[in-house]
């Protein structure tokens, strides 16, 4: 599993609504909806949880196994950082206040 | 021959402010209108008797009418913009000069491409594409009572998410003047029409994430208030519940308006 620790991009906006979240990157002057599913992926990219930790943590709040949803997880992290969306904040040094998932 | 107006106040040609308030408001943009012609000038009024303001103007719009059977000679600050022969096309291109200048000069508030009315303090507003009946369809529903708040252009204060109005005339088979008092108010439902001959007239509910994409794409300088737009936006689909509207019909697509209207909060 890839080792680095998804950050949402601080400049990347976003509002949730009825358990999707609206994001706005005003860099790309774009906005993209995320389900529910990435809209909890979304929460936990605080910059100092491994993607193993976030995957862990999801699987926790699901009731499932973490290898159920492993790679889902991993590939949408890889579309949204591929997207400018998410960073490494291993490389970019920031980080914002944890969610509580394991890391 | 290009005519400028006389400084002479004898002399007929000279150019006349429109009534006592000479001043036109399309939002934060302010125009002052001088019409060569008397008649000309009352019947500019009695169209735009809606924007008509007080103070000072930020811009001078001049209508020279032509010898008779030529047209009416347009210019916006000095500056000749075009000359039209029907006064359906003259008040047309007025109220495209007023629009971009309001879209240009009134950055404060969000703009959106919409219409909008009101019942009993309670705006409906109605953003979509141009030929999507939205024009049309705000005309029929001040035919049936509701207050005219705009048509083409709605501002809405980011702070607290109400709607100042803009009451420009309703340029479609002919030049609608709607009656001044237009008042704003608190948005209390969206509905975005689109007319289909033919396919009946239903409202379908968008969930809110649906709602902000919709008023985003309906909006002239939503990117301009950057991540604070997405914010009024989210407010604003939280407020209030949104619609797409099919219709084919003016008369059930109304009284699904004010029945959903009566019903909000």
């Amino acid at each position: 599993m890839p080792d680095w620790l998804p950050l949402a991009r601080p400049s990347v906006a976003a509002e949730e609504l009825d358990g999707e979240t609206v994001l706005y990157d005003p860099q790309g002057r774009r906005l993209l909806v995320l389900n529910e599913s990435g809209s909890a992926v979304w929460r936990c990219c605080d910059g100092s949880t491994t993607v193993a930790g976030l995957v862990d943590h999801l699987a926790g709040a699901l009731g499932v196994a973490s290898g159920a949803i492993a790679d889902d997880v991993v590939d949408f992290l890889m579309a949204l950082r591929d997207s400018g969306l998410v960073v490494d904040s291993a490389r970019d040094g920031h980080s914002s206040p944890g969610t509580g998932a394991a890391g | 021959m290009i005519r400028t107006p006389s400084s002479d106040p004898g002399d007929p040609s000279a150019a006349t402010r429109v009534g006592e308030a000479p001043t036109l408001v399309a939002l934060d943009a302010t125009f002052s209108l001088r019409v060569s012609d008397r008649e000309l000038g009352a019947r500019l009024a009695d169209v735009f008797r809606a924007l008509l303001g007080e103070g000072p103007a930020g811009h001078v719009i001049t209508v020279e009418r032509g010898q008779e059977g030529e047209a009416a000679e347009l210019s916006v600050d000095g500056r000749i913009i075009g000359a039209t022969a029907s006064f359906v096309g003259l008040v047309d291109a007025l109220v495209s000069v007023l629009n971009q200048a309001a879209i240009a000069e009134s950055g404060r508030y969000l703009l959106l491409h919409a219409a909008a009315a009101e019942l009993a303090e309670r705006v409906v507003l109605l953003p979509a594409e141009s030929g999507s009946g939205k024009s049309t369809l705000v005309k029929h529903l001040v035919e049936d009572g509701f207050g005219y708040v705009s048509d083409e252009i709605v501002a809405i204060d980011p702070v607290t998410l109400s709607v100042v109005p803009y009451p420009k005339p309703l340029i479609l088979d002919a030049v609608v003047a709607p009656a001044p008092g237009a008042t704003g108010g608190a948005i209390s439902l969206i509905v975005s029409p689109l007319y289909r001959p033919g396919g009946g007239t239903f409202l379908r509910p968008l969930v809110r994430s649906q709602a902000v994409l919709l008023l985003a794409e309906n909006s002239f300088n939503f990117h301009d208030h950057g991540a604070g737009g997405l914010g009024t936006l989210a407010r604003l689909a939280r407020q209030c519940e949104t619609f797409r509207l099919d219709m084919d019909d003016s008369a059930p697509a109304i009284a699904q308006i004010r029945s959903r209207l009566s019903g909000a909060a």
